[in-house]
């Protein structure tokens, strides 16, 4: 077994838009895992029949989880756009400092407006 | 950890082209569903296209979720650690796909 070593911990960065978007990448990723478990349960929940349904539903529409399910939606714009904008990364678009800032910024309005959107037509 | 290359990297952003293109569909037909009832969800599931194209995204999602997981741990955790939540989410998420799988077949089959 190797020693790897780690990345540097958290609280050595000072805080700016690049590092901040990209932990909120990660953390949002992470979140959408959980997202992940709840499809799957409502898929399992469709597949048991109506009365099953009728629970998951039930519970998916408590407050808790209504307020949980906006948070998701915030997390899945977040991560979508701020992944497209890491793929036009990885083919060398917008890799300078003014880019980056900018393209953040972007991210961050369709994040909020899309976000809007999607609590609006739900 | 084994000193071998693992291609998350190439995987990671496949997985990603595949879901930005496929992810707003998915939205727009779970979106179509929020009045539906459950046999008018249950038909919409039963056409052709629309299971197929929800577990290949669920599938997409869990893998691209998986191999997330694995860069975080490799990159904050020490190999035991990290090897120990990587093999507890690459469990789950085979657990969630077979899940997944077994759901939508029934489904298609009539619950």
């Amino acid at each position: 077994m190797t020693v790897r070593p780690l990345s540097p911990h958290l609280q050595i960065y000072r805080w700016q838009l690049t590092s901040v978007l990209s932990i909120l990448h990660r953390l949002t990723g992470i979140a959408l895992c959980f997202a992940l478990i709840g499809l799957t349960g409502w898929l399992f929940s469709l597949s048991q029949g109506p009365v099953f349904y009728k629970k998951y539903m039930d519970i998916l529409n408590s407050w808790p989880l209504q307020v949980i399910s906006g948070f998701v939606i915030i997390c899945l714009n977040f991560h979508f756009f701020n992944g497209i904008r890491h793929l036009l990364w990885d083919i060398g678009y917008g890799l300078d400092i003014e880019k980056v800032y900018v393209s953040g910024k972007a991210v961050l309005t369709l994040t909020f407006l899309n976000s809007l959107l999607m609590f609006w037509w739900y | 950890m084994e000193n071998k290359p693992h291609y998350t990297w190439q995987f990671q952003r496949l997985s990603a082209l595949f879901l930005v293109f496929t992810l707003p569909i998915f939205l727009m037909i779970f979106y179509s569903l929020k009045n539906a009832t459950y046999q008018q969800i249950i038909l919409r599931l039963q056409t052709p296209w629309v299971p197929v194209l929800i577990s290949l995204i669920i599938m997409a999602s869990l893998y691209h979720a998986l191999l997330g997981i694995q860069v975080i741990s490799r990159d904050y955790l020490s190999d035991l650690s990290a090897s120990v939540v990587v093999t507890a989410v690459q469990m789950l998420t085979v657990g969630l796909m077979v899940l997944s799988l077994f759901s939508l077949t029934t489904i298609i089959m009539g619950p």
